[in-house]
């Protein structure tokens, strides 16, 4: 009666979290196992593609050229840490206020909510061209509706200074971007459930208190998943800058993935822009690992 | 000060803090879709002009049929279609079953789990094309659609997993406790209890798995050689030339591919709504 | 219980299965002939019968009266490029029936990305359509072929004139031939006739001239200006033209390989140029136009003039309309000599990895040839290299070709070459030049140091070059 089934013993509390993870692991491991594993062997190889003989193994060479005398590298990662904080936080800010909007009964709420989606469903290239050309000192729709409002009295250039560019280029990243945040944070706000409200409202808390008692501390897994993500994501973005921009002026608005295009495409030294690439995760898995511990995520409900 | 009676206070507070911000955040978001629509309307004379229209003056569809008819959008369509829902298949099974694993077991090599998969996130993609193509290639499934699909479900699933995780870690464990009472395995009550209270961010987060991989150029364009294969985005960066740029065809290219995937989500939001397991708990 | 979870896991696989094997039947519907890849539905992804390994070169089976299937890759996707390669495509394949092409048009932002995935993996066509930017670093990646004894042998080879095929013979270091051209860009200036007769304004003929008006009719209220300040992406070309044509320049080096750059005219030349920008004589923007906005000022008015190359004629058609606008050549400089870049030539390559080179050699022969290249430049509206299609019913009728006769011809333009030879020009032109002029243009950095640096840096890679030739 002690003897264990087979089935049992492959399929119990200690082994059940690796059999569940299993299938995604089959996919990471068969698929991005290699190429990231490539990433980091050529990081530390001298690999130009235009000079196919003369791959060779330079050790932290690329790594030494870049932390201490590359200025441009440097520039782009001041730019990047800019451009993420600009963005995730105006996103992160918009997208909660609407999402807690949404989240109230109304009338063609579906409709609503697809309008709210539909950023996220355009395009890259579609808002890479469309934004620029909006932008546009002389031709563009903004400057057009501003002067005719009479907020402005002359035609703004958004592309002249670095500032203004990274303005603009946040401004049209943060409208790509609330639908990711509206949506998350409203689904997981579907989920609180009412009764919860309610007995707060029986015990008097008014709508601020609820929020920051109830719905933050209900939400803050989704919360520090959706920001942790979006931050990722934002950093890699190419598109925008490399269309409107391309980093300019001056190397103002270039950020690393942007450095990394323009020097790939320029010289197509893989082995230097692996390097960068490398570089730009070490950082990124050091903020996500400091992120999780201070938001102390995941710390409940656990068996 | 005038005294407001409670239901009048609502009101207030209802158009204020909802109306008003609702119809403000509306207005910024449709803007440029307004612009997008009008420019696909016009002529190219009537779009590079110092003189702004906003309404068309004379409106025409030549844009939609050049670009339906002679790029061949459909085919684009049919395509990323295709790929993107096969992936989001794909990731909301696998990722189902994994964020559970990382929402409620405590396990040697979590957090070694939640870095490798954030790590999938960060290297840009152009750097990943080549030793990724180097599989497919191996596999044999260059140039076909299954490259595509196999690559954004690696790419998607780590945020889906992510995501799931999070819904299920915002779950009270005492959900399962009470259904494995009632005689549930464990996986039953998985997907009896917990996954349809958490249907809300399932819906969400495939409909980001589904959007992230249809808007998805470089490996699109990387993967595939053959044109009848090629998808949307792609197509749509076909469409600007060395030196021309025809911004009317690509607004038009643009409503195209946008309407089918907005109702799409207008017909899975639905899920988005409270209470689908409301009282699961209770009694 | 068991079969229960059993349930799940098999629902489960059987969804993935499914969805596996609806793309099968998507992929059947997609397929073209030749040329594509695909796994046979056993939907695990393993190849089966009947994948091939290159995954593109068609026609591993030959025998003869087979006709062999050769795939080309075009860098151009928009239409008016697309639609005449297409018939002359077709044309090509009824005069030479033992060949089929499998044509592949790409987008012109990124072709270049997947040109290079190609010859990394192996997975490269049968013919490359290329630019002379490119040429150097596909040659250096093994990608591209010689094709010496094919053109030694090609009867249209007279046609093309000596000095294209100089250009053509100078972009690599071994001056073998490597792409027949097919049409070329030449620099020359756009301007816009209708407002500038409005306005009564002339031509310019000199750089004082140009000059003038661009302060005479900067009007930054009405936004409008005189000319369109390119700043941004690929404004090399423009800057030098008129550094080159203000010192009466003819080259970037003296014989000794130092560049000429640092003398005292050059940074004269560029205060003038980048005075336009910082006296508010163009608008604001300048400073990150790349092609796209530079055409949008012209085209929508706002600016009378534009410093670009021939191909933009279709462009400007339809923005200003037929008969609004004309090109003339650049403004010349002290001497009354204009400078400009020896023109951009672009014709078709044969890869190494291509397993039918004298096929591959035939089609790219007649992508040049008369017939088709006069019909492409006609269509496209690009400039032949083919001095019979000079003769043309339609280039005699178009009104903006004579100009580019005159321009090869004249005394009064002298040609300079952009050193494409050298491997560094991509990255220095691209992001060098760009960033340092923007920072110019703000005031950043002042033009003596700026070109010094440049004159420093072309200096040492034109010397690396020489040492190794």
């Amino acid at each position: 009666m002690r003897i264990k089934g087979f089935k049992q013993i492959i399929i119990n509390k200690k082994t059940m979290p690796y059999l569940l993870l299993l299938p995604a692991f089959l996919f990471i491991g068969a698929f991005m196992l290699y190429p990231i594993g490539n990433t980091v062997v050529m990081s530390m190889q001298h690999n130009v593609m235009i000079d196919p003989g003369g791959v060779r193994f330079v050790g932290v060479e690329n790594f030494k050229t870049l932390l201490l005398h590359d200025e441009v590298f440097h520039l782009a990662l001041k730019n990047s840490l800019v451009w993420v904080l600009g963005n995730v936080f105006f996103q992160s800010t918009l997208g909660m206020a609407l999402a807690l909007i949404l989240n109230q009964n109304m009338k063609c709420r579906g409709f609503i909510r697809a309008i709210t989606f539909s950023p996220w469903a355009v395009s890259g290239v579609i808002v890479s061209l469309m934004w620029s050309f909006m932008y546009s000192e002389s031709v563009g729709v903004f400057n057009d509706i501003m002067l005719k409002l009479g907020i402005i009295d002359s035609r703004i250039s958004w592309f002249s200074t670095g500032s203004r560019a990274m303005l603009a280029m946040i401004i049209a990243t943060t409208w790509r971007g609330i639908p990711f945040f509206a949506i998350n944070f409203l689904s997981s706000l579907q989920t609180i459930s009412e009764d919860m409200y309610e007995s707060a409202r029986v015990d008097g808390a008014g709508a601020l208190k609820r929020f920051f008692y109830i719905t933050m501390p209900m939400m803050k897994d989704t919360v520090v998943l959706t920001l942790l993500l979006r931050t990722i994501w934002t950093l890699n973005i190419v598109d925008i800058i490399y269309s409107t921009t391309a980093g300019g002026p001056a190397n103002t608005t270039l950020t690393v993935p942007v450095y990394i295009m323009n020097t790939f495409m320029g010289s197509l030294d893989y082995g230097y822009t692996s390097a960068m690439a490398v570089i730009m995760a070490v950082i990124m898995i050091v903020f996500a690992l400091a992120f999780i511990k201070i938001t102390k995520y995941g710390k409940e409900s656990l068996y | 000060m005038i005294k407001l009676s409670p239901k009048a206070k609502r009101r207030f507070v209802g158009i204020v803090f909802v109306r008003i911000p609702l119809l403000v955040f509306l207005v910024i978001i449709i803007f440029p879709f307004f612009w997008i629509l009008s420019t696909s309307l016009k002529e190219p004379q009537e779009i590079m002009t110092s003189v702004l229209t906003y309404i068309p003056k004379h409106a025409t569809f030549e844009n939609y049929k050049k670009v339906w008819n002679s790029i061949g959008f459909n085919q684009y369509f049919f395509n990323s279609f295709c790929a993107s829902g096969v992936t989001v298949i794909n990731v909301t099974v696998v990722a189902l079953l994994g964020g559970y694993a990382l929402a409620r077991y405590q396990f040697a090599g979590k957090s070694v789990v939640m870095l490798l998969l954030l790590l999938t996130q960060m290297i840009p993609g152009i750097i990943l094309v080549i030793p990724l193509f180097r599989v497919w290639l191996q596999l044999h499934l260059n140039n076909t659609l299954y490259s595509l699909i196999l690559t954004y479900s690696t790419t998607q699933l780590p945020f889906c997993m992510v995501m799931m995780s999070g819904f299920f870690a915002g779950l009270p464990k005492e959900l399962e406790e009470a259904a494995q009472i009632d005689g549930c395995t464990l996986l039953g009550a998985l997907f009896r209890i917990l996954i349809p209270t958490i249907a809300p961010g399932i819906v969400a987060t495939g409909a980001f798995a589904f959007v992230n991989s249809w808007n998805d150029l470089v490996y699109a364009l990387n993967f595939i050689n053959n044109q009848k294969l090629f998808t949307l985005p792609v197509g749509l960066s076909m469409m600007k030339g060395e030196f021309t740029i025809d911004y009317g065809a690509l607004c038009a290219g643009c409503i195209i591919s946008l309407i089918p995937v907005l109702l799409l989500f207008a017909y899975i939001q639905k899920y988005l709504v409270k209470g689908l397991a409301a009282g699961a708990v209770k009694g | 219980m068991r079969k229960f979870r059993k349930q799940w896991m098999a629902l489960g696989l059987a969804v993935l299965t499914a969805g596996m094997f609806m793309i099968t039947g998507c992929q059947n519907k997609g397929d073209s002939s030749g040329g594509s890849t695909q796994a046979s539905g056993t939907g695990t992804g393993s190849g089966g019968a009947g994948s091939t390994d290159t995954g593109d070169n068609g026609a591993k089976t030959e025998t003869s009266g087979e006709p062999v299937t050769l795939t080309y890759w075009h860098h151009d996707a928009s239409d008016n490029i697309v639609t005449p390669l297409k018939k002359m495509i077709a044309d090509f394949e009824a005069e030479n029936p033992d060949i089929k092409i499998d044509f592949l048009a790409l987008p012109a932002d990124n072709f270049y990305q997947k040109y290079v995935t190609a010859v990394a993996t192996n997975t490269a066509p049968d013919i490359f359509g290329v630019r002379d930017t490119e040429l150097l670093a596909l040659v250096n990646q093994n990608a591209i072929i010689s094709l010496d004894d094919y053109v030694n042998q090609w009867e249209e080879k007279d046609d093309i004139p000596e000095s294209i095929w100089e250009s053509v013979n100078s972009y690599t270091d071994d001056g073998r031939t490597y792409m027949i051209p097919s049409y070329m860009n030449a620099c020359i200036m756009w301007y816009n006739t209708q407002k500038m007769g409005e306005l009564g304004i002339e031509i310019p003929t000199t750089i004082d001239e140009f000059l003038k008006d661009c302060e005479t009719y900067a009007n930054p209220a009405e936004n409008s200006y005189f000319y369109s300040l390119r700043g941004g992406a690929g404004s090399y070309d423009n800057l030098f033209i008129f550094l080159m044509s203000y010192a009466g320049a003819d080259g970037f080096f003296d014989e000794e390989g130092n560049c000429v750059l640092n003398q005292d005219v050059f940074a004269e030349a560029m205060d003038l140029y980048a005075g336009i920008y910082k006296n508010g004589w163009v608008s604001r923007d300048s400073v990150t136009n790349s092609y796209k906005e530079m055409v949008a000022e012209f085209g929508s008015g706002i600016s009378m003039s534009m410093s670009h190359n021939s191909t933009s004629a279709t462009n400007h058609q339809e923005n200003l309309g037929k008969g609004n606008f004309t090109n003339a050549i650049h403004p010349s400089g002290k001497n009354g000599k204009t400078a400009i870049p020896v023109p951009s030539i672009i014709g078709a390559a044969v890869t190494t990895q291509s397993q039918h080179p004298a096929e591959a050699a035939r089609f790219v022969e007649y992508l040049a040839s008369h017939e088709a290249a006069s019909y492409f430049c006609e269509k496209a509206g690009k400039t032949p290299v083919n001095d019979l299609a000079y003769q043309d019913e339609w280039c005699q009728a178009d009104p903006y070709m004579d100009k580019y006769a005159e321009l090869m011809s004249s005394e009064d333009v002298v040609l300079y070459n952009n050193p494409i030879w050298l491997t560094e020009w991509t990255s220095f032109t691209g992001q060098d030049v760009v960033a340092d002029f923007q920072a110019v243009l703000m005031g950043e950095k002042e033009s003596k140091p700026v070109l010094n640096e440049w004159a420093e840096k072309l200096t040492s890679y034109q010397k690396e070059y020489m040492k190794n030739r």
